[in-house]
């Protein structure tokens, strides 16, 4: 069985991309939806809000990638806390990571459902999209981070193509600015939050990185990029369709992509391109997530009955792959997701933000008394 | 020992072959037999390439009390242009006669010289006709190992060129060689050659293809992991990028590791050509394979499955055209494929004059006469013609295949779950090439991982006074390449202006 020798595994680039994906795929299509829900119409604003609110993440896989180089999260916390309670801290994360994977897989295959194979059965697409997604994930973290690397210019094109709509963009749905209590806006920031959910990944990713000094500069770099994307997205999607229109979708950006209209195109609109662009590099996200969950799971050490060695990571991706596809037979559909979305939100953050922050603080504490006795 | 002891124990060691000659001589009153395999070695020099010089030695040392084929003695006097060795163990002189060496044999030496003549029928350097280029050189390699590595060495002269012999297969005992730049190619590469070289252990390696199998780097894939061309003039610009040639004995196709997939869509004529037309040819092999793989996919989703997805006009004339055609899109494109790839294979065996009658029959009037006749609608035969005219715009007949067999699984997907299936089959196809390694470089190279410095040479074609670098991809050991080339010229003005 194939073993996964971190080091040196990732070069800055491939660590850039391998971080820089899943931010930009995981909420790409319904982003817009809570700042304009929660804000109304300067529900952009939102984005810098939940940008400040994310940034000291990467401070915290600064201070752990320094302190634990070469080690995952799932490795250092025991280290912190003590074996008994990280592994329950490890166990809770991972929980966390499966629900956010399960969650977007949802959204992946409603997209493709609804728009594009309604004919063929809901099993079928599913199957299909975990088999695809065991496939790579199976031969390990380069070749993950190089098929992200390799769909950069579909990322280029999802860019561009947020900038086309502009032609039907009028300033006077974005006014006024600065209207709501500041109190509604950190709430609509909180609340967006989850955009930069994938961030998370620096606390496993980092160990795999050849280049530890690059680590913080390049997720910031990343995050920059994506916030950038995505607070120009959010400004035009606000400026076409109004805070109200938007909220009536449940794809927004998909429909903001059908108001391109560019003569003598292939195809009747370039929305289909832009879902099929978003659809390779959410198979790309959803890749990255189950690798760093099976391996998430393989470094808990769980044992087999009859070996002594730890159960590999490929193995555990096939059980996980047939438990989540498994799940997504049985979880309840989009609309019902939807519906208890903030929840959601909310479980996602105190598990994949929360707990590393908590992490941090039981390190600062376990310093201080250390340096105390 | 005697003439007939040492015929006695070849012929034990190798039967009675048809082929093999004896002579006995007796010259200046010593007794000798000339052993050879007919065929291989040129018989009609043997008199003055052998026989003099032979005679002209024994001269030299009449009544002497010496071995007559002592190594001091008789490689220094013998006078030949060909290359001698001087031999004791029968084992070792059976194996040099299968080679097409000339063996002398005395009853006075317990030595056996062995000469080499080769003398076997070889053809001449040609232009190889699956990689043909509008300019450039027209030579290309031939079966004659001696030959092949002429052709590098004609290109390359410089000492620190290397290269290296192994035997491979145990009854052909065919001759590998391996050439490599020692300043460039990496050291880590080419021990990994080595080591995969000498873990062989076959019977026969009757053409580089063998080797290409069992070095390469993932057994199960379909795309090519290592580069085979017949093209001299390509296997030099790989060894000056660092990488390592592999010439194999009888086989014209010479094996160049490591490779990416945007490699095998470069060709040295980009460079003979100028910068804006090599661009230009690059960019339309990008065109012309992404069309040859996508476009049958494409029409079958767009068509059977997604008919929303096409503008309205388009979709109209499309119907309008496919309107009393029985078939489902998927069939007719499957059964459009099916025939192209029959007139391929046939147009492979066919003589030449046969073959280009037998398109032109296939191409226009089968065409028109399946459309004609309602089995077959004009818009699939369009697209698939274009499919297959694009498939082979790239200088690689191996990834070509790859693609032509992949193209299959493109319009199943297509055909089942519409564009979605077409983005998740390419997506899969993809994703297998990012698993894909050739000794130790990322196949995707310089795309992923990002080589920003190497991709500038990628899409399109660098001007040679920019590449002042080598390709990082292949981690050669010198990186620099050439200075400052404009330099004369800058001077040359500089006078100019003073002059003015």
């Amino acid at each position: 069985m194939k073993r996964i020798n971190k080091h040196k595994a990732l070069s800055p680039r491939l660590f850039f991309f391998l971080l820089f994906t899943p931010c930009l795929a995981f909420t790409f299509m319904y982003f817009p939806l809570t700042g304009a829900r929660v804000i109304g119409t300067d529900g952009y604003l939102a984005i810098p809000v939940a940008f400040g609110l994310a940034l000291p993440i990467t401070m915290v896989a600064r201070h752990f990638t320094n302190h634990y180089p070469g080690l995952t999260m799932i490795e250092y916390t025991p280290l912190i806390i003590g074996k008994t309670l990280g592994f329950l801290y490890n166990l809770l994360y991972l929980g966390g990571l499966l629900m956010i994977t399960i969650a977007f897989l949802q959204e992946v295959i409603g997209i493709a459902y609804g728009f594009l194979i309604n004919r063929a059965p809901l099993s079928f697409v599913t199957l299909l999209m975990v088999g695809a997604v065991v496939y790579i994930s199976y031969y390990g973290i380069t070749s993950v981070a190089r098929l992200a690397s390799f769909l950069f210019p579909a990322a280029l094109f999802l860019g561009v193509t947020i900038l086309l709509p502009f032609q039907n963009w009028r300033l006077l749905n974005i006014l006024p600015i600065g209207g709501e209590p500041i109190g509604t806006y950190l709430n609509g920031g909180i609340q967006s939050l989850y955009i930069f959910y994938p961030l998370t990944l620096i606390f496993q990713a980092a160990a795999f990185a050849d280049r530890r000094e690059k680590v913080f500069p390049l997720s910031l770099l990343a995050l920059g990029l994506i916030f950038l994307l995505y607070f120009v997205n959010s400004i035009g999607i606000t400026g076409v369709f109004t805070a109200e229109g938007i909220t009536r979708y449940l794809w927004p950006n998909m429909e903001y992509s059908r108001t391109i209209d560019l003569p003598f195109f292939l195809f009747e609109e370039v929305g289909l391109v832009f879902n099929i662009a978003w659809g390779v590099l959410s198979y790309s996200t959803i890749t990255i997530f189950f690798f760093f969950l099976a391996h998430g799971l393989a470094e808990l050490g769980l044992k087999s009955k009859n070996s002594r060695n730890p159960v590999s990571y490929q193995k555990i991706l096939i059980i996980l792959s047939s438990i989540i596809a498994g799940a997504l037979q049985f979880t309840p559909d989009l609309n019902i997701i939807r519906a208890h979305f903030s929840s959601v939100q909310m479980v996602g953050g105190l598990l994949l933000f929360g707990l590393p922050l908590l992490l941090f603080l039981c390190s600062l504490l376990r310093v201080y008394f250390w340096r105390k006795t | 020992m005697p003439p007939e002891a040492l015929s006695h124990k070849l012929q034990k060691l190798i039967g009675n072959p048809w082929d093999l000659a004896h002579r006995n001589l007796c010259l200046n009153g010593q007794r000798l037999e000339v052993i050879y395999l007919r065929g291989l070695v040129k018989e009609e020099r043997i008199d003055q390439a052998v026989i003099g010089p032979l005679q002209d030695f024994l001269a030299t040392i009449e009544g002497s009390d010496q071995d007559l084929f002592s190594t001091d003695n008789f490689l220094p006097a013998l006078r030949t242009a060909t290359e001698a060795r001087i031999l004791q163990d029968p084992k070792q002189a059976a194996g040099l006669l299968l080679e097409g060496w000339i063996l002398i044999v005395s009853n006075e030496s317990k030595f056996i010289p062995a000469l080499y003549l080769p003398g076997w029928t070889k053809r001449p350097p040609s232009e190889p006709p699956g990689e043909k280029a509008l300019r450039g050189p027209r030579e290309g390699f031939t079966e004659d190992l001696l030959e092949n590595i002429t052709l590098i060495r004609r290109w390359i002269k410089d000492p620190r060129l290397r290269v290296e012999e192994k035997t491979i297969g145990k009854r052909t005992k065919t001759k590998i060689l391996l050439a490599f730049l020692a300043d460039l190619a990496s050291p880590e590469l080419v021990r990994e050659v080595h080591k995969r070289l000498d873990a062989i252990e076959v019977d026969a390696v009757l053409e580089s293809g063998y080797l290409e199998e069992l070095i390469t780097d993932e057994r199960l894939t379909i795309f090519p992991l290592i580069q085979a061309t017949e093209r001299s003039d390509k296997v030099t610009a790989a060894l000056l990028e660092g990488r390592v040639a592999i010439l194999v004995d009888k086989s014209p196709r010479v094996l160049l590791v490591p490779v990416t997939i945007n490699e095998l869509y470069q060709s040295p004529e980009d460079y003979y050509l100028g910068y804006w037309l090599g661009s230009l040819l690059r960019m339309i092999r990008l065109i012309g394979n992404n069309l040859a793989i996508l476009l049958p996919g494409l029409y079958v989703a767009l068509v059977q499955v997604n008919p929303e997805l096409l503008p309205s006009h388009l979709l109209l004339n499309i119907a309008g055209l496919r309107e009393n055609f029985p078939f489902p899109i998927v069939v007719e494109v499957l059964f459009v494929a099916l025939a192209v790839e029959i007139f391929y294979e046939s147009a492979l065996r066919l003589p030449q004059s046969v073959a280009s009658v037998g398109g032109v029959v296939s191409g226009i009037v089968l065409g028109y006469a399946t459309v004609q006749s309602g089995i077959i609608s004009s818009p699939t035969l369009v697209v698939m013609i274009i499919s297959t005219i694009s498939l082979y715009s790239g200088p690689n007949y191996d990834v070509s295949i790859a693609w032509r067999i992949l193209k299959y699984l493109l319009i199943l997907g297509s055909a089942l779950l519409g564009v979605f299936g077409l983005a998740v089959t390419a997506a899969l196809i993809l994703a297998h090439t990012a698993t894909l390694q050739s000794f130790g470089v990322s196949y995707l190279a310089p795309w992923a991982p990002l080589q920003p410095a190497a991709l500038s040479d990628a899409p399109v074609r660098k001007p040679l006074w920019l590449k002042k670098r080598r390709l990082s991809t292949y981690r050669p050991q010198e990186m620099r390449r050439q200075g400052n080339t404009r330099q004369e010229d800058i001077s040359f003005r500089k006078e100019d202006e003073e002059n003015k």
